[in-house]
């Protein structure tokens, strides 16, 4: 990491800012604060002035707040009771929005439970709010975690389910009915196709149909990622969707596919999607590119 | 500013709270374009976050150049709206659509603004009207013009549902319910015209889109859309105007919507369970729904009571 300077004037001014007095704070842990932030913002030492607008942009009483409740053995009193008055009932709001009936509170406790460091090593308390430098809210970032963490459990659970019955299924309320024998070579084309296709959209638009249709967003919920307006976001997915239209189309006619087949493939996702799914779509382009790693914190 | 192949918590809230620079925001999207774990978090996020009003700050670049994609006809062979016969009745003495002279009515603000309750987005579904009908040919747009009012003492126009297009309608709200979220990506690639709702005054009508909780309104010939919140969540199949201020929308799971204003939406009580895939009115008051299984009820008193069809009970007895 790149070595930053920071001059005394500097962080006294913004140790002012954070109010860091209120929670006794020791202005050195604060510049550690302010120092690890920097660091980890910047691949190349910056100069002062775009230091100190770095430090400034920074959410500074939350970052304060979050160092007293992490710095020593068992942080600060006053600014853990600060932390559970203001944020804890955020977090539970955000267990229970995630998971209706309660069922991601536990997630919530344990989360606090990591912010307070009860994870002993040799003797050193590691408290979670070390992963916190400053660059959003505190409760955006207490949002962030719950969600990696939810997202995580979810992701485990779905590996840990067993395998739906080969009798059950739309194949089994059909069974009476004839396998098409072209249904899986059109199914075949269409994923082809499809993952194709969606690879040659721009990254924000892939963005979009996965926020959408992968993720179940709604409009403005989409609309609020992508700091767009929901009218906007409707028109972005139609235009895309054509888009993949065509580029579907034309592959499948390079396929040597007539009208009547061209219609059976699409025809085929929409009666059963059968393997089709989107989320799997986008995980095999991102495979294409580069292999990646779960992180969280 | 992002270490590693997935996002961590902090660009992950930085990216939530508008805090990365315009290169970092790239990056992270680029990320989490392709990665499910990361879309599937940042889900999680905005599911988790308190609600707040809603702030357009900015609008991207790309956003406005999506009139440029041509309609080929190619596309357009896979593009299919199914109409029902009988239902493309144009009104004798009505002009194309594209002259019809509007009535004037007020012209919102051209900003986004919310204005109680409603979204009005208005220059950017100008600009996708507009091209659709400079870039459609004629016999593409004849299918958007199928749905004109009946003469004012008549039921108005029923508007069933195409059967392809039903799909594509509840191909979000099948994906809600956990259906595979394939078919409800293919549903809407295979059907994504849906007809429009032309009132006794062409001026008004309404369009249907795939989030039921929204539905379109343009009270100037389809040149603008504005959206319309309805409510409800589960798919939207049809609808019907009998005048410029009122709409009867319905849908599956026996959902009613009914709109007196031509601005806000209310949901009718209705008795049954069924998927509505058909409804006919002459007002506000009175109207007559179909059910999937073809069985119809009707109303006059707005939707507080229905009775089904007399002459369906009548046919169902053997003596």
């Amino acid at each position: 990491m790149p070595a930053v300077g920071m001059n005394d004037d500097l962080v006294e001014r913004l140790y002012r800012l954070a109010k860091g007095d209120r929670w006794a704070l020791p202005k050195s842990a604060f510049a550690a604060a302010l120092a690890a932030s920097a660091d980890r913002a910047f691949t190349t030492p910056p100069d002062a002035r775009e230091l100190e607008r770095y430090l400034t942009s920074l959410h500074l009483e939350d970052l304060a707040l979050a160092c007293a409740c992490g710095a020593g053995p068992g942080g600060n009193d006053a600014a853990w009771d600060h932390f559970v008055l203001e944020q804890r009932p955020l977090l539970y709001r955000s267990a229970d929005a995630l998971v209706p009936g309660g069922g991601a509170r536990e997630l919530a406790d344990s989360l606090y439970a990591d912010l307070y460091g009860l994870d002993d090593r040799q003797g050193e308390r590691r408290s979670l709010f070390r992963y916190f430098h400053g660059r959003s809210s505190l409760a955006t970032w207490l949002r962030a975690v719950l969600a990696q963490r939810h997202v995580d459990r979810v992701r485990s659970e779905r590996r840990l389910e067993p395998l739906p019955d080969e009798d059950s299924g739309p194949a089994a309320a059909s069974s009476s009915d004839p396998p098409d024998p072209d249904r899986p070579r059109f199914l075949a084309l269409m994923q082809r196709a499809l993952s194709v296709a969606m690879s040659r959209l721009t990254g924000r638009d892939r963005l979009r149909l996965g926020c959408y249709y992968a993720q179940e967003l709604t409009l403005a919920q989409t609309g609020r990622l992508l700091r767009e307006h929901e009218a906007t976001v409707s028109r972005q997915l139609a235009r895309s969707r054509k888009i993949i239209r065509e580029d579907v189309g034309r592959q499948l006619r390079a396929e040597n596919l007539n009208t009547d087949e061209i219609e059976q493939c699409f025809a085929c996702v929409t009666e059963d999607a059968g393997p089709l799914d989107l989320g799997e779509i986008l995980d095999s382009i991102r495979a294409r590119k580069k292999p990646a790693a779960d992180r969280s914190i | 500013m992002i270490p590693g192949p997935c996002l961590d918590a902090e660009t992950l809230a930085a990216w939530a709270d508008d805090r990365l620079t315009a290169a970092e925001r790239d990056a992270v999207e680029a990320h989490a374009a392709d990665c499910v774990r990361c879309q599937a978090v940042v889900a999680a996020m905005v599911r988790a976050e308190p609600p707040a009003e809603f702030a357009p700050a900015w609008w991207r670049r790309g956003s406005t150049l999506g009139w440029l994609v041509p309609l080929t006809a190619a596309a357009a062979a896979v593009i299919w709206v199914v109409v029902s016969p009988g239902t493309n009745r144009r009104p004798q003495d009505a002009a194309p659509a594209e002259t019809i002279a509007v009535a004037p009515t007020p012209s919102p603000s051209p900003q986004m603004t919310i204005a109680n309750g409603e979204l009005v987005a208005r220059s950017d579904n100008a600009l996708d009207a507009l091209s659709a009908r400079k870039q459609a040919t004629p016999e593409q747009n004849a299918p958007l013009m199928k749905t004109e009012a009946a003469p004012p003492a008549a039921p108005a126009a029923v508007v069933p549902a195409p059967e392809p297009a039903r799909p594509a309608v509840s191909a979000d709200r099948m994906a809600a319910s956990g259906a595979l979220r394939g078919q409800a990506f293919g549903n809407s690639l295979r059907a994504d015209l849906v007809p429009e709702i032309v009132s006794s005054n062409p001026a008004s009508r309404w369009r249907i889109t795939p989030d039921p909780a929204f539905v379109q309104h343009s009270a100037d010939g389809g040149a603008t859309w504005e959206m319309q919140r309805t409510t409800v969540t589960t798919t939207l199949a049809a609808g019907a105007s009998p005048s410029p201020s009122v709409c009867w929308l319905v849908g599956s799971g026996g959902v009613v919507v009914l709109s007196t204003d031509a601005r806000t939406w209310r949901r009718v009580s209705f008795s049954e369970n069924a998927d509505l895939v058909a409804v006919s009115a002459t007002d506000a008051s009175t109207a007559t729904v179909t059910t999937a299984d073809g069985r119809k009820f009707s109303t006059s008193d707005g939707g507080a009571t229905w009775d089904r069809d007399p002459l369906q009970e009548f046919s169902a007895t053997p003596f």
